[in-house]
């Protein structure tokens, strides 16, 4: 089956799944006309710096009114600095090809107080057209429209635009995918829609994984995240992200650390959340979940909390996901080179 | 790393003889998950535009009963998630809580789903999100549970949710059991609503089946006692997964429980299951004790349960604690969900099961999945005669009289009226 064949389908069905109790407040789901890079050789696209590098932005600002045009300033210059690039545009490229149909995973679990900003969702989309990419090629999805409007993003359905709709609008793998021992299925965005993916978690604790990171943020990305918090949720996350249908298509981690949570997530607690005017770039997902790990610990030293790796909840998922086996980043932070830019 | 994506059984000579699909409770073994969302979605608008739109769903009678295919889902709209407040549960420190239904007896934090994926926490109180949500609704031949001994020949109103709180490998309805609520059409159907369907559908029975009843304990507690109200029986077909005091607090509103007994070692149960054999041995025990009448079912998958040692040690522990009389179905597997690479079970197989619980003196056992096998038939254990003759889900003979043979007179055992 055709792609573009196959998504109208899939729009179809859709609406079929979802539309009956919805009336005709909700379009279809349209799709790009235009075939997309998937596949392609990404030869010419340049070379990015060898090991793992976090690239941590700061602005005073944003502790109290992250805008899409500052964010998109600090983006400008993580991504340059993340890349070697001398040009915004040149390092955006180095990462995505404008042909290619990027989804942009925010997490919108923990309600408008302690999700990924729809700001900085909107400043990496803008970046990204910025350097030439078709706006209906980008599509910033969770798992429920409803969690994401209730987070402040603004439901659009496609045609030109970009793209900000749940996963329960449009479904997910018919075929199960085993991933270690448990089977699960992929968002039809991620599997099927997607070329490349752009991961932008929220920065905070977690009461089973020690954080709820770049690498947890894709039990966002499955149909059946409870069936893996339990017995090992450590395993189960290292698992999922090894799969090809993410690992293959993960391109870049833009950490939201406006705010941190530093205890007691994932929901939002008040108490235990700060404004950190922050955001974290890197390819390396386990890289990222590492650094944030250690703003997290100094966080908690500052409340006077155990750091993470003795807390009843330590974030054994990040050695595991960079074990031989996953393979999917470094968890050493003496490996890690980290970069502060203040913007 | 490697991760596997399980196939399609697009293979007909997969599918089991007869009715296009295998016919075990579960009932469909080929359909994909989006066929199934298609075959919803169709049931649910051709059922809404026959009968609901009109102001009930009295349509829904015996001629909805198609054993082909997928589950049709419950007619109606989806329903936005309802959460109404969960038993059997308790506060835990920083907001979490700690479920106590199950053995599983998850912790959960703030906002996070049980493994069930059906209860959730929401800001240190735990709720179901199943509860009068329907994701299957219609008339089923008891004999597709299957019970056997109760009431043979008559139809319950079959409702499912979604959700469960075991992991099968081989389960035959995981686009309902894997799936969150959200993840499936469901229609609001309140308990008292559910009774009236039933009755309304001629059935004297409510089965609470296709996923585990266990998660969504809360709706069946209060259905079967809408039932009871208006002389409306309730069995459960269940794993059995359950803890006791929600058991026995459920019990005196049953009338039968049919348990999976999935396998016989605790490995099978962790490995396979992700579950543990112990408590679902206690289930068994529980319901026996209770006088509710109960009947036993184990698929055997072959080469993963199907050892002569584990059979033979079932049987025995079955003989010796719940008694030669309670009935026994083996079942036939048909490759499916994450087993897809294993092939049907033998019908000699089967058969070896079969001659080992006779052979250790259990009276009643079954073969399931297999129509075209006469191991269907209730018969006598004291004279032999044919006293309940099936073939499929229909029974086509019943030598029965007031729940004795009618060949020797010999009581046998079971609930017939």
């Amino acid at each position: 089956m055709k792609r573009r064949v196959f998504l109208c389908s899939l729009g179809l069905s859709t609406l079929a799944v979802t539309g009956c109790c919805r009336g005709d407040s909700r379009a279809t789901v349209e799709v790009p006309d235009a075939r997309s890079g998937a596949g392609e050789s990404r030869e010419d696209l340049a070379t990015l710096p060898k090991g793992p590098r976090v690239v941590i932005v700061r602005d005073d600002s944003w502790k109290s009114e992250p805008t899409v045009e500052s964010l998109g300033m600090g983006l400008a210059a993580g991504i340059v600095r993340l890349t070697g690039a001398s040009q915004p545009a040149e390092a955006w490229q180095s990462l995505f090809r404008p042909t290619e149909n990027v989804a942009v995973k925010v997490n919108c679990l923990a309600g408008p107080a302690l999700s990924s900003s729809p700001a900085l969702a909107t400043a990496v989309t803008k970046e990204l057209v910025a350097v030439g990419h078709e706006r209906g090629r980008l599509w910033v999805y969770d798992r429920q429209s409803s969690e994401l409007a209730a987070c402040g993003y603004e439901r659009c359905g496609g045609g030109d635009e970009v793209k900000c709709l749940g996963t329960d609008e449009v479904g997910y793998d018919d075929e199960v995918t085993v991933t270690g021992e448990v089977g699960t299925w992929f968002s039809l965005i991620v599997s099927q829609w997607a070329d490349a993916l752009i991961n932008v978690p929220v920065a905070k604790d977690h009461d089973m994984s020690g954080i709820s990171g770049a690498l947890k943020n894709h039990f966002g990305s499955i149909s059946n995240p409870n069936k893996l918090h339990f017995p090992d949720i450590s395993r189960a996350i290292a698992d999922v992200c090894a799969t090809p249908v993410l690992a293959d298509k993960q391109r870049l981690v833009v950490y939201d650390a406006l705010r941190v949570c530093y205890d007691g997530g994932p929901a939002f607690k008040p108490a235990t959340t700060t404004a950190y005017g922050a955001i974290l770039l890197a390819t390396d997902a386990v890289a990222a979940d590492t650094t944030v790990v250690r703003i997290i610990d100094r966080l908690r030293a500052g409340a006077g909390l155990e750091p993470l790796a003795k807390s009843h909840a330590p974030p054994t998922h990040l050695r595991i996901a960079a074990d031989a086996f996953h393979g999917l980043g470094c968890c050493d932070p003496t490996g890690i080179e980290l970069i502060e830019v203040r913007v | 790393m490697r991760s596997k994506r399980a196939g399609r059984c697009d293979d007909p000579s997969a599918l089991p003889p007869g009715e296009g699909g295998t016919v075990t409770e579960g009932e469909k073994t080929s359909s994909s998950r989006r066929q199934f969302l298609r075959c919803a979605a169709f049931a649910a608008g051709g059922l809404c535009a026959a009968g609901l739109a009109a102001g009930g769903i009295s349509r829904l009678g015996r001629a909805t009963e198609s054993v082909a295919g997928a589950i049709p889902a419950a007619p109606g709209p989806v329903s936005p998630l309802r959460m109404a407040k969960a038993k059997y549960w308790r506060p835990l420190a920083n907001k979490r809580v700690q479920c106590l239904l199950c053995p599983k007896r998850c912790e959960v934090g703030d906002r996070e789903r049980g493994f069930c994926g059906v209860r959730e926490n929401r800001e240190g109180v735990y709720y179901t999100l199943v509860y009068g949500s329907a994701a299957a609704a219609r008339p089923d031949p008891i004999e597709k549970k299957p019970l056997f001994h109760f009431l043979p020949g008559s139809f319950a109103f079959s409702i499912a949710t979604a959700g469960c709180n075991m992991n099968c490998r081989d389960c035959q309805n995981w686009d309902l059991s894997q799936a969150r609520p959200e993840q499936v059409r469901s229609q609001h159907l309140l308990p008292a609503e559910v009774a009236k369907l039933a009755l309304e559908s001629r059935c004297g029975t409510i089965a609470y089946t296709y996923n585990e009843p266990t998660v969504f304990y809360e709706y069946v507690y209060d259905t079967a006692a809408e039932g009871h109200k208006r002389g409306v029986r309730s069995v459960i077909i269940s794993s059995g997964y359950i803890n006791q005091e929600p058991l026995r607090a459920l019990l005196p509103r049953l009338d039968a429980v049919k348990v999976d007994l999935k396998g016989f070692t605790e490995e099978f149960y962790r490995r396979y299951c992700s579950g543990s054999l112990k408590p679902v041995l206690e289930t068994i025990k529980t319901v026996h004790g209770s006088g509710k009448w109960l009947e036993l079912v184990v698929l055997i998958v072959p080469g993963l349960n199907d050892s002569e040692t584990a059979v033979r040690s079932m049987c025995k522990w079955i003989r010796q604690t719940v008694g030669a009389d309670v009935p026994l179905h083996f079942s036939r597997f048909y490759p499916n969900y994450q087993l897809r690479n294993l092939p049907p079970t033998p019908y000699a197989t089967l058969r070896r099961c079969q001659d080992i619980a006779k052979g250790l003196g259990l009276h009643f056992v079954y073969l399931g999945n297999v129509p075209e096998a006469p191991s269907q038939n209730t018969v006598c254990p004291g004279c032999g005669k044919t006293l309940v003759e099936r073939r499929g889900y229909t029974v086509t003979a019943m030598a029965l009289r007031k729940g004795s043979c009618s060949g020797c007179g010999r009581r046998i055992p079971g609930v017939w009226d």
